[in-house]
């Protein structure tokens, strides 16, 4: 009996440390994890796809027409969380904000041309920006949709954008507007 | 004392779940059949090896007999227990395998605590230690093997269908049977031998455990889904031990009174107890949600 019970003990002891073992050598963490297309993309009027696509966590935004190599790289830290074609393709909007995003961690808005590949740094705000698209109406004025508030609506409820309202930001002037006021 | 009857009997003790007392009771009982039958022996003209041997042999093997008494004595308890350990070992390293290669999550300090509990409750189970107080351990362990196995089910959504059903379908299954045990072990196997009224203190025991069970579960529920979504530590979690803490008061109570005789004053407890558990779910299924 004594036998029996040193066998199974020593058993169960070394297949745990083989799973152990195999969970240091296994074990990914979240940006390893986070590989492949992502679900942000906008199609151009001559068919050109922009899209995000992560790499051990690391954010590239690619186009189809070329996309052997990212375009724009962020830090692991950061995210793309929407982008937008202007109207003739030429110029494509996107927003970065922090992958793990709190209050007044801010976002920021950069445009890139896609012909140059020149990006510019447009505007940073201190809301979370979630919706970019270019105006029909006036192809200098870009319309977004800001979440002035990331919190939890209780104790028990995960952090969450909320307090959206329509924004635009005018290329030629700088000049950023409140369009809506859904708290009031 | 015959030095081999000493060790035969005290070989088939040992395979009993009995504590010290019932163990010593078990061994002279035993001791007095196996002597008579060697006295008789000896009396119809065999040697003393040969008596000591036949009466042995007419008793039965060590192992045969044993068995046949803790069966007797504990209906299918041992068997329960040995499926209870193994399935949960099984168990444990098939969510802690699925989630490694599937998800590429390492649950190592919840692989270990399974595998510890788990050994536990089957080394106790293969050789039961009588000194100790069986229902406190056993209880302990028991209780401890829940938590886990809730932890566990827990991650299971973590793990790719249809793995996450198969393993959901056990978990439930493992924490079925280690409740079952808690009621047996309470209440049947192992009875207080404090309480002078034993239908008494079954019956506040059934309503307090499955009590305690439901308190437990929904704290465990609450504190889950603090931990996930809420994410920080705050004075909140420390609410959610509250109602744990005012059950087990609330039950030593009621057994207390118990075992001093105080019978209408423990079933007034175990009723306000009760009351206030309905009006307070009462509250948060039609004023809450």
């Amino acid at each position: 009996m004594k036998r029996t019970m040193l066998g199974i003990l020593v058993g169960i002891t070394v297949i745990t440390i083989i799973f152990v073992v195999l969970g240091y050598k296994y074990d990914k963490s979240d940006a390893e994890k986070q590989q492949g297309k992502s679900g942000v993309y906008d199609v151009a009027a001559d068919g050109t796809i922009a899209y995000v696509s992560f790499a051990n966590g690391i954010a590239g935004l690619f186009i189809s027409s070329d996309d052997r190599l990212p375009v724009v790289e962020l830090p692991v830290d950061q995210t793309i969380l929407d982008l937008s074609y202007s109207k003739d393709g030429t110029i494509l909007a996107y927003v970065v904000a922090a992958k793990d995003f709190e209050e007044q961690s801010g976002s920021t808005v950069y445009l890139l041309n896609t012909e140059t590949r020149e990006e510019i740094k447009t505007f940073s705000t201190k809301g979370l920006i979630t919706d970019l698209a270019f105006d029909p109406a006036d192809p200098n004025r870009l319309l977004y949709l800001q979440a002035d508030s990331f919190t939890n609506y209780s104790p028990i409820a995960s952090k969450a954008p909320h307090d959206y309202d329509v924004h635009s930001y005018h290329f030629a002037n700088g000049i950023t507007k409140k369009h809506t006021d859904m708290k009031a | 004392m015959n030095p081999v009857f000493d060790r035969f009997v005290a070989n088939i003790v040992r395979q009993t779940d009995c504590n010290v007392e019932e163990r010593e009771e078990l061994y002279d009982e035993l001791m007095s059949h196996l002597e008579c039958a060697y006295s008789e022996e000896r009396e119809n003209g065999a040697s003393e090896e040969e008596a000591v041997q036949i009466a042995m042999k007419k008793f039965g093997s060590e192992q045969e007999v044993g068995k046949q008494i803790q069966q007797a004595m504990y209906p299918y308890r041992r068997l329960m227990m040995i499926i209870l350990s193994i399935a949960s070992l099984l168990y444990v390293y098939g969510v802690y395998a699925a989630q490694l290669f599937m998800e590429g999550d390492a649950h190592i300090p919840w692989l270990v605590s399974g595998v510890v509990i788990s050994t536990a409750l089957l080394l106790v189970t293969l050789r039961p230690i009588s000194r100790m107080n069986r229902r406190l351990w056993m209880n302990g362990l028991l209780l401890i093997h829940l938590i886990v196995f809730l932890y566990g089910l827990l991650i299971i959504p973590g793990v790719n269908p249809p793995y996450s059903l198969i393993f959901g379908i056990m978990a439930v299954l493992i924490l079925l049977l280690s409740a079952v045990l808690v009621y047996r072990t309470t209440i049947y196997d192992f009875p207080s031998p404090r309480q002078p009224n034993q239908k008494d203190a079954k019956r506040v025991h059934y309503i307090n455990i499955s009590t305690g069970f439901l308190i437990v579960f929904v704290s465990l529920f609450f504190l889950w889904a603090f931990l996930l979504f809420a994410g920080n530590s705050s004075s909140f979690l420390f609410i959610l031990l509250i109602p744990t803490a005012v059950w087990i008061i609330s039950y030593s109570a009621q057994m207390g009174l118990l075992a001093r005789g105080k019978r209408s004053a423990a079933y007034t407890v175990t009723t306000l107890q009760t009351v206030v558990i309905i009006a307070l779910a009462c509250f948060w299924v039609f004023v809450v949600v």
